[in-house]
């Protein structure tokens, strides 16, 4: 084999040698002829770059394609054939000198370029073809060789290569783009580590099929030509069907629909559904724990062509909001479909009360009488929301001066321009209080209470219902000793807890009613020091501070051990429910946990559904009375507070 | 010890549609030389690539100095060949040609090879792709017996050889093969040349071996009878027309005992005999 793969190196050595001084001339011409806005290190990089992504491709399947043809030349027939070597042999032998020439120029670029890849001037496709380079390198010259050996053409070979490989690697790309951009849905480096072994198997098989046919004259020869050409395909299998995979996985992930703007003083989403979207189809639907949904927009029957290689997700943002009579108001805009307003029930079904044309931003608002605002091009628009079938009535509450109308195009400005107006709206809302100017009083209702001054705006308050009646959690006292104050119903302020809480903000209310909050929202990181001197990763949970519905305040609890022992679970943690001295806890998007009071005693927990919040770090759960409702992968799971799962 | 240096039984290969061996036996002694006539296209190349382990045959078996063909080229290490057309790398030399396959095969003997160059006047600094046609036909003998085979596949061995050499090719070297031993096939066209040195005849015809013969038979008991004929007259079996003119007509004759029964028929009295020459010979099998 030495000697032959030194016979096959001689004869290929003239247009090597001149590809490789192409390759080494081109650094000092990239100097030469370099911009003056460009460093010589950056030239000769731009140059080598040229030569990866452009002019080695090509001097590879010249190369391959020359040796592949060549040994299935009659000139080799008559020469080499005859020697005491396997055919086989001789044509790896070609094979083996052309893929070491292209690792030689391939490490002739790299060495130029310092032995590093400026990954950070890539884009994301060339840094993707940089990452598995040596992948695309092997297989152009897998497949330039056998190719042109099968059609004894080096530029029909060429061409036919080139063409395959576009087959193979552009599903890869399209889903290794998806995995980077959104999510890992299919595993990726499995398809990528089967699709270089069939096309190293593929390329190698169908050489020594040919070999027979060819070289050999071996009976059954359009048989082996055809197992050949199967062999050769191979490789485009799992990429193709990987991305049949990726389809067919996106088109069940599940997300939340996110309201569009995020108010402190918006109204609380429905309670028991939640409204849910499947980006990669387009379906939005709402859906309650018993699984009942009514469709918002059905799904896309036809997403393009383009669509078929890169699933595309189409997000809406979209707002829930519960009706006097108990049924859900749907608000939801998609970008290529009018607005709607529905109302209804995931059981009964959605009606709709209005499409929205013209709408461009629309959110519900609370008020004596909750409403929808809407941004239009001309102002804003307010109407109250009343069940029935009834057309809105809309009436114009702002107009769009210059100034907000570019604020409003750069996709901020709603609350600075209808400041007064929802201002107005909230102070007349049901469970809202009003804060004084000076800040020390509260009022709601006949009722009135003495705070030493309220802190932050001095907007009004959203109450809490608890089992004594709806109460306001103020923070207020000076900027070196403040705290939240505690407004009950028929008593006195009273000092809650240290430190600033202010509903929507930090403190939040479970479905159950209980009330919480925590001085930060995420864990942390922190490095601590051992006794050794050395420092380890430790995690530090939030502080959490817990009023439950019946009066009783715990302060100060922390989850650190439950997050050591379930380390993976990024994101935000939140008390969903507390029942009889038990909390139950979400972690990320990822635990639901179940614990007593005292944070180092026992505790249950259960893995949620896998979700999107390995990327996507916003919730994906709705907590009610009854337990979650999780957008998952692969649709949307309920679990109740016992970890009983299934899948809606 | 066993002498047989080849066998093959039933080989049989096709290229698409066409059948070019049809079963064909073959055996060869050690020091045996055959010579297979057959005509263009009759399949002596196909056999000596299959001999070779070049190509694979469709069917049947051949067993060549212990080995059967199967692709491994292990054979080509024990057989010389020089084919009807010696093509060599045209960048190498004639000495880079050596050197080059001295690497291949194990029973390598260089200064044979150079012996050879000296002795066939072949110049070893010559580069293969300013050879002439006899040029690269000697470098071919001598990358053929260089390695001293067992046997010897000679595929138009003369081609393009002024007579000069041909004289001490046929004349010395295969002579020098013979008594060494050596087992020789050669396919020819000018076989004619070859019989001194051939020790049997095969024809090859229409896929398969059509008849064999000893060469001393042809050279000793083959004979043209001329003879005026005034009437058409069956033949009996050996004896073929070789053409004339209107009356006088020439026979081959195909052993002793043929002739002497020939001489009895009326026909045949007074019929001039004569030994029919090896061409001739040659032609009447290849039924030219």
């Amino acid at each position: 084999m030495k000697n032959l793969i030194i016979l096959q190196f001689r004869k290929s050595l003239l247009p090597f040698l001149v590809l490789a001084g192409a390759v080494l001339l081109s650094a000092p011409a990239a100097l030469l002829f370099r911009t003056q806005s460009v460093t010589g290190a950056e030239a000769v990089n731009i140059a080598m770059l040229f030569w990866a992504l452009a002019g080695l491709p090509l001097a590879i399947m010249t190369l391959a394609g020359t040796a592949g043809s060549d040994a299935a030349s009659d000139a080799a027939r008559a020469v080499e054939q005859p020697l005491p070597e396997s055919q086989y042999r001789q044509v790896l032998s070609a094979l083996a000198v052309a893929a070491a020439q292209t690792a030689l120029l391939i490490l002739a670029v790299y060495a130029i370029m310092g032995f590093s890849v400026p990954m950070d001037k890539l884009t994301f496709t060339t840094a993707h073809v940089a990452r598995h380079y040596a992948f695309y390198a092997a297989f152009l010259v897998l497949y330039s060789f056998t190719l042109s050996y099968a059609f004894r053409n080096a530029v029909a070979g060429g061409l036919a290569a080139a063409a395959l490989f576009v087959v193979t690697a552009f599903p890869l790309l399209s889903a290794a783009l998806f995995g980077e951009l959104l999510l890992d849905l299919i595993p990726l480096a499995f398809i990528n580590s089967l699709t270089a072994v069939l096309a190293l198997a593929g390329a190698l098989g169908a050489l020594y099929l040919l070999c027979r046919a060819y070289a050999r004259r071996e009976a059954g020869r359009a048989a082996k030509v055809l197992l050949s050409a199967l062999l050769l395909a191979a490789p485009a299998l799992p990429p193709f069907f990987g991305l049949a995979a990726l389809r067919a996985k996106a088109a069940d992930v599940t997300w939340p629909v996110y309201p569009l703007v995020l108010s402190t003083d918006a109204p609380e989403a429905a309670p028991g559904v939640m409204l849910a979207q499947k980006p990669f189809t387009g379906e939005v639907f709402l859906i309650d724990g018993e699984g009942r949904r009514a469709v918002v927009f059905p799904e896309d029957s036809d997403r393009g062509v383009p669509n078929y290689f890169f699933p595309v997700p189409s997000f809406v943002r979209g707002q829930t909001m519960s009706a006097s009579d108990g049924s859900v108001w749907v608000y939801c805009n998609r970008y290529d479909k009018p607005a709607v307003l529905l109302n209804g029930s995931a059981a009964g079904g959605l009606k709709l009360r209005a499409a929205l044309p013209d709408s461009r931003r629309a959110y519900f608002v609370r008020g004596k009488v909750a409403g929808i605002v809407e941004r239009r091009k001309d102002g804003a628009y307010y109407a109250p929301l009343r069940t029935g079938m009834g057309p809105l009535e809309w009436k114009k509450i702002g107009n769009m001066p210059a100034e907000a109308a570019r604020r409003w195009l750069a996709g901020t400005g709603e609350e600075a321009l209808l400041d007064a107006f929802l201002r107005g709206m909230l102070a007349g809302a049901p469970g809202v209080a009003v804060v004084s100017a000076d800040g020390r009083t509260v009022t709601s209702g006949g009722e009135k209470w003495t705070v030493p001054g309220a802190l932050g705006p001095k907007s009004p308050l959203v109450g809490v219902r608890l089992d004594d009646g709806v109460n306001y959690i103020v923070p207020a006292g000076d900027s070196k000793d403040y705290a939240a104050y505690l407004c009950p119903p028929g008593k006195a302020a009273r000092k809650l807890w240290q430190g600033y809480f202010r509903v929507g903000s930090n403190l939040w209310q479970a479905p159950d009613g209980t009330l919480w909050g925590y001085n930060r929202k995420l864990r942390v990181d922190v490095a601590v020091k051992t006794i050794f001197g050395t420092k380890k990763n430790d995690l530090e949970s939030p502080q959490f501070s817990i009023l439950t519905r019946d009066g009783r305040s715990i302060e100060s609890f922390r989850l650190d051990q439950i997050l050591r022992d379930l380390p993976g679970a990024k994101g935000e943690i939140a008390l969903v429910r507390e029942e009889n001295g038990a909390l139950w806890f979400t972690l990320g998007n990822a635990y639901l946990v179940k614990t007593g009071t005292n944070p180092h005693g026992p505790y249950s927990y259960w893995k949620l559904p896998q979700s999107v919040q390995e990327k996507y770090w916003r919730s994906t759960l709705a907590a009610n009375r009854d337990g979650l409702l999780i957008a998952a992968l692969d649709g949307v799971h309920f679990m109740d507070w016992e970890g009983r799962a299934r899948k809606l | 010890m066993n002498d047989s240096i080849l066998e093959t039984k039933g080989l049989r290969k096709a290229f698409g549609p066409k059948e070019v061996l049809k079963g064909l036996d073959l055996s060869a002694e050690r020091g045996e030389v055959i010579g297979i006539l057959g005509r263009n296209g009759s399949g002596k190349t196909t056999l000596f690539s299959i001999l070779l382990d070049l190509t694979a045959a469709d069917g049947g078996s051949a067993e060549i100095l212990g080995l059967r063909p199967d692709g491994s080229g292990r054979l080509r290490g024990l057989i010389g060949y020089v084919p009807e057309k010696p093509a060599f790398h045209g960048f190498m030399t004639a000495l880079e040609v050596l050197e080059f396959r001295a690497r291949f095969f194990k029973r390598w003997d260089m200064a044979k090879a150079l012996d050879l160059c000296r002795k066939l006047e072949l110049d070893q600094a010559s580069r293969v792709s300013a050879m002439s046609k006899g040029n690269l036909a000697k470098l071919a003998w001598i990358a053929a017996t260089a390695h001293n085979p067992e046997l010897l596949l000679l595929d138009e061995p003369t081609s393009g050889l002024d007579y000069l050499v041909r004289d001490h090719i046929l004349n010395g070297l295969i002579h020098e093969l013979t008594e060494g031993g050596k087992t020789i096939i050669v396919a020819n066209h000018r076989m004619g040349e070859m019989g001194g040195i051939l020790d049997r005849v095969c024809v090859l015809r229409d896929g398969a071996i059509a008849a064999s013969h000893a060469a001393s038979f042809l050279a000793e008991e083959a004979f043209r009878a001329t003879v005026r004929l005034e009437s058409p007259v069956s033949l009996p079996a050996g004896v073929v027309a070789l053409g004339g003119g209107s009356a006088l007509r020439d026979f081959a004759v195909f052993g002793r005992e043929k002739l002497e029964r020939l001489k009895l028929d009326p026909a045949f009295a007074g019929a001039e005999i004569s030994p029919l020459s090896l061409e001739d010979s040659f032609k009447v099998l290849l039924g030219e």
